[in-house]
C-alpha cells in the first residue's frame, strides 16, 4: 500500500473514532477563560485577533487572508462570571448552538470614530461603566477612542490571560490537534509521491491542497512551503543572518536530479494546527546525507526522549547542542521548539532570540502540545529537517507525529 | 496548462506599478503633513512596499511590519530575513530579520533612516507599548489614524492596477471551471473544494486564497462557509463562491452551478452592476437584497485584499456604507436571490460600470 493511502486512511479511521465533543471542548475553554478572569480580577475581556477570537467563540471561523480579514472581523466578549461569552460576527449561522440569542450580536467594526462609538455603546450594555477590561489589540481608532469615548473602563492587556489559558491542551484540544496531524501528513505523502525530475514545486502544493480538503481539513494557516534547499548556504537568497535560508516562498521551480525538498505546512482542524515538515530527496541521498540523517535523528531521539513534566527548554537546548559537537542543531531565525494551538505556532519557543533565561523558565507541563524541529547541515550537502509534534502527559510525552524517515529505513 | 506568472510579480510592469503607488501614499502624506507611516495590516504593507511575505491566515495583534519615511523615502521591512520576494529597489540594510523578542521586534522600526525626526506620525494601528517607544525615540511626536489615509489612497485603482486584477480573476475563473468540471453526483463538497484548489497551485502557480470560500450544495437558506462531506445528488445545484490572492490583490469569483441549464446571469445582479456608479451609496446597493437574508456582504471594495465599503447581509454597517461611491473603485458585488448564489467584480467609472467578470450567458 502506499504511504498516501496508508496515512489517508490512518486520518479516516481517526476522524471516525467518536471521540471529539466539540460542546465539551468549548465549555471547558470557557471555564478556563472564566477562571483567568476571576485570578486576575478582570471584568470582562474584549478580544478581536483571530487566534483568540477562536478559542473564546468557539465559532469554527473561515481561515482568511489578512487583507480581508481585518474588515470582516468576528469579536468575542467574554463577561466575569457569565456562562457563555458574547459574540460579534457577520457568520451568526456559525455561532456554536448552545449559544443563547441574545449573545450573538451583529459585527463590530472599530476602524473609526463612528465604529469605536458604537462598540462603546453596545460593549457597554454588557459590562459595568467601571468595568475592567482586557484587550488583545487595538485598532489605531480603538487605541484613540476607547480612552475618550469610555473614560470609566479600566484598559488592560487580554494577553498574558489568553496566552496561559491556551498553554495547557483538554482531551478535545488534543484529539483536534491529532486529526490535524494526520491529515497533514496524509497530504504530505500524496505530495511527496510526485517528487521526481521535471515536476513543479507548486503542482507539489496542488496536491497537498486536494488532499487536505478531501480529507476534512477546515482550513489552511501558512502558504505551503515546498522548497528545493540550496547545497551551500551561500547558494541561497541574501540574508541578514547567514543561516540557511527556510523557509521560503513556493515557487513554481522545477524540481532537478538530485534536489533536496523541505517542506513546512500548517493546516487546522477545528482551528487547531498541524506543523508538519519533512525532508525528501529527489534521488539516493549520498553518504554525507545519509550521516546528516542519522545525526538528526540521534539529536530528535534524545530530545523527544528527554521531554517529561519539569524539564526546561534549556535543557532540550543544551543536550541537542551537546548531541550536534557545540553547535546548536536549530535555524537562528527560529528555535528548537516551540509549543503548538490555534492557527500554528503558539507564544512559547525554546532556543529562539528572546535568550536563554526564557528557556530556562519554559517548563513543561502536562497537557501541552510541543514541536521540535532540529536540523543538521553540511555546507555543500545541503541538510535534514523535520518537525515531530508531542503531547506531555503526567510522566512523559506521547508522540503524535509518525511520517516515516525514507528513504532511510 | 502551466503559467509561468509568479516571476512576473517582480518584472518590469511590477515596478512600475510599485513605484506609482508608492508616489500616491507620499503624495498623500506630503498633503496631510504626515512624516512616517507605520504599518502592519497586510494589505497597507504591501500597498506600500510591494513585497510577497510567507503568507498566514492568522489576524494577530498590531505590530509594525512595514514604515516608510517621508523625508528619505525608505521603506523599511520587518520579519524579513531574505531578500527573496522583497523588490530590487528596497536595500539590504532596510531588511530586518524574523525575531520572537518584541524589544527586537521593534528596532528595525528604530532604526529607520530619519524616524527620530518626525513630528507626525500615522500608523494603521496602535499599543500602549508601542506609542511609549514612539514617544521617546521622537518626543513630542503626534500620532495620527494611518489606516484612515491608506483606505483613501487605496480606495481608486490605477490602470495597472486594473490590469494586474484582471489577470487575478481570468486565474479564479480557471480555478472555477475546474471546480465546476469537478461537480457530478455522488461527489462532496469537499472534493469540489480540492479541485479549486488543486488548479489554483497546479496550473497557475497560485498558492494563496483569499479564504476558505463556499462550496456547498445550494438549499432553501444562504449557504454556509466552508464545505461539508455531504454529496452531491441527481438534480442539485451548487454553489460556489471563492477568490484567489494574485500579486497582493484579491480575485473572487461567484457561481451557481444548476445540472442541465445554462449558467445566465440573474436580473437582479445585472441590475446591481448597473446601479455601481460614482455618487452611489454602498447603503443603496445593499437594498437590492431586500429582505432575502445574505450569506455575506452584498457589495465589498477590492482591492490588495477587501477594503471599505463593506455593505449588506449581517455586516450592514453604517460609518463606510453611506461613503458615496467614486470613479476608479473597484467591487466585489455577490447576491443571493430564489436559491441562487451570482456574483462579479465591477470597476465603477464616470458613465456605464464596467465588469471585470466576463458576463455569464451561455453554457
Amino acid at each position: 500500500m502506499s504511504l498516501a493511502i496508508e496515512y489517508a486512511e490512518k486520518a479516516d479511521a481517526r476522524l471516525a473514532n467518536g471521540r471529539l465533543d466539540l460542546v465539551r471542548m468549548r465549555r471547558d475553554r470557557h471555564a478556563k477563560l472564566l477562571a483567568q478572569l476571576a485570578d486576575r480580577h478582570l471584568d470582562a475581556i474584549l478580544l478581536i485577533t483571530s487566534g483568540n477570537v477562536l478559542y473564546a467563540s468557539g465559532m469554527r471561523l473561515p481561515a482568511v487572508d489578512g487583507g480581508r480579514a481585518v474588515h470582516q472581523r468576528t469579536a468575542v466578549l467574554v463577561v466575569a462570571g457569565e456562562r457563555y461569552p458574547h459574540i460579534f460576527t457577520s457568520w451568526p449561522e456559525l455561532a456554536p448552538g448552545e449559544l443563547p440569542p441574545d449573545h450573538v450580536h451583529p459585527p463590530l467594526w472599530p476602524d473609526n470614530e463612528a465604529g469605536v462609538a458604537d462598540l462603546v455603546r453596545r460593549v457597554g450594555d454588557l459590562v459595568p461603566a467601571d468595568a475592567v477590561v482586557g484587550v488583545d489589540d487595538s485598532t489605531f481608532a480603538m487605541h484613540v477612542g476607547l480612552p475618550r469615548l469610555a473614560p470609566g473602563w479600566q484598559l488592560k492587556s487580554a494577553t498574558p490571560l489568553l496566552v496561559a489559558a491556551r498553554l495547557h491542551k483538554t482531551e478535545d484540544e488534543v484529539e483536534c490537534m491529532w486529526r490535524a496531524w494526520l491529515i497533514n501528513e496524509a497530504a504530505n505523502a500524496a505530495a511527496e509521491e510526485l517528487v521526481r525530475p521535471g515536476v513543479r514545486l507548486t503542482e507539489l502544493v496542488g496536491t497537498y491542497y486536494r488532499r487536505l480538503y478531501e480529507l476534512g481539513a477546515t482550513c489552511n494557516f501558512l502558504d505551503p512551503v515546498f522548497q528545493v534547499m540550496p547545497s551551500r548556504i551561500a547558494d541561497g537568497p541574501w540574508s541578514t543572518n547567514g543561516d540557511v535560508p527556510f523557509a521560503l516562498i513556493t515557487t513554481d521551480q522545477v524540481v532537478g536530479a538530485g534536489d533536496v525538498i523541505w517542506t513546512d505546512t500548517v493546516m487546522g482542524y477545528e482551528g487547531y494546527s498541524s506543523d508538519v515538515g519533512r525532508t525528501w530527496f529527489v534521488d539516493r541521498p549520498t553518504a554525507t546525507q545519509r550521516s546528516l540523517y542519522e545525526q538528526w535523528s540521534d539529536i530528535t531521539q534524545a530530545v523527544l526522549d528527554a521531554m517529561k513534566p519539569g524539564v526546561s527548554g534549556a535543557e532540550l537546548c543544551a543536550l541537542a547542542t551537546e548531541l550536534n559537537g557545540g553547535r546548536k542543531p536549530w535555524l537562528d531565525h527560529y528555535f528548537l521548539g516551540h509549543t503548538l494551538g490555534l492557527e500554528g505556532g503558539e507564544q512559547q519557543r525554546f532556543g529562539s532570540d528572546l535568550g536563554p533565561e526564557a528557556d530556562e523558565k519554559l517548563i513543561l507541563e502536562p497537557g501541552m502540545a510541543v514541536v521540535i524541529e532540529p536540523i543538521t547541515w553540511a555546507d555543500g550537502e545541503c541538510g535534514y529537517r523535520c518537525e515531530e509534534l508531542v503531547i506531555i502527559t503526567d510522566d512523559g510525552a506521547e508522540r503524535v507525529s509518525s511520517y516515516p524517515d525514507t528513504p532511510f529505513l | 496548462m502551466t503559467a509561468t506568472l509568479v516571476g512576473a510579480e517582480y518584472g518590469p510592469a511590477f515596478a512600475e506599478l510599485r513605484a506609482e503607488r508608492k508616489a500616491r501614499v507620499l503624495a498623500a502624506m506630503e498633503r496631510d503633513g504626515v512624516d512616517a507611516l507605520i504599518l502592519g495590516r497586510s494589505g497597507n504593507g504591501k500597498y506600500v512596499a510591494g513585497h510577497r511575505d510567507l503568507w498566514r491566515a492568522v489576524l494577530g495583534g498590531f505590530g509594525p511590519m512595514v514604515v516608510l519615511v517621508r523625508s528619505t523615502g525608505g521603506i523599511h521591512l520587518a520579519a524579513s530575513t531574505w531578500d527573496d520576494g522583497i523588490p530590487a529597489e528596497i536595500p539590504h540594510e532596510n531588511l530586518t530579520g524574523l525575531t520572537w523578542n518584541p524589544r527586537e521586534a521593534v528596532s528595525g522600526l528604530v532604526r529607520a533612516e530619519g524616524l527620530s525626526d518626525c513630528n507626525r506620525i500615522a500608523a494603521d494601528g496602535m499599543s500602549p507599548g508601542i506609542a511609549g517607544l514612539l514617544d521617546m525615540l521622537a518626543p513630542g511626536v503626534e500620532l495620527v489614524d494611518g489606516e484612515a489615509l491608506m483606505r483613501e489612497v487605496r480606495r481608486v485603482k490605477t490602470p495597472a492596477e486594473i490590469e494586474v486584477m484582471r489577470t487575478g480573476i481570468g486565474i479564479a475563473e480557471g480555478c472555477l471551471a475546474a471546480a465546476v468540471e469537478r461537480i457530478a453526483p455522488g461527489v462532496s463538497e469537499r472534493e469540489v473544494q480540492a479541485a479549486f484548489m488543486d488548479a489554483m497551485a497546479s496550473s497557475y502557480a497560485v498558492t494563496i486564497p483569499a479564504f476558505a470560500g463556499i462550496f456547498r450544495v445550494a438549499g432553501d437558506l444562504p449557504p454556509l462557509p466552508g464545505a461539508s462531506g455531504r454529496v452531491v445528488s441527481d438534480g442539485d445545484s451548487f454553489v460556489i463562491s471563492a477568490a484567489v490572492m494574485y500579486a497582493g490583490y484579491e480575485a473572487a469569483v461567484v457561481r451557481t452551478w444548476v445540472p442541465g441549464q445554462p449558467a445566465e446571469e440573474p436580473a437582479a445582479l445585472t441590475e446591481l452592476v448597473a446601479a455601481c456608479r460614482p455618487g452611489c451609496l454602498p447603503s443603496q446597493l445593499a437594498a437590492f437584497a431586500g429582505d432575502q437574508p445574505q450569506p455575506g456582504p452584498v457589495v465589498v471594495g477590492l482591492g490588495m485584499g477587501v477594503e471599505p465599503p463593506v455593505a449588506g447581509g449581517p455586516a450592514d454597517l453604517t460609518g463606510f456604507a453611506n461613503e458615496p461611491l467614486e470613479a476608479g473603485m473597484v467591487l466585489g458585488l455577490q447576491l443571493w436571490s430564489g436559491g441562487v448564489l451570482s456574483g462579479c467584480m465591477v470597476q465603477v467609472r464616470d458613465g456605464e460600470p464596467v465588469r471585470l467578470t466576463p458576463p455569464r450567458t451561455a453554457p
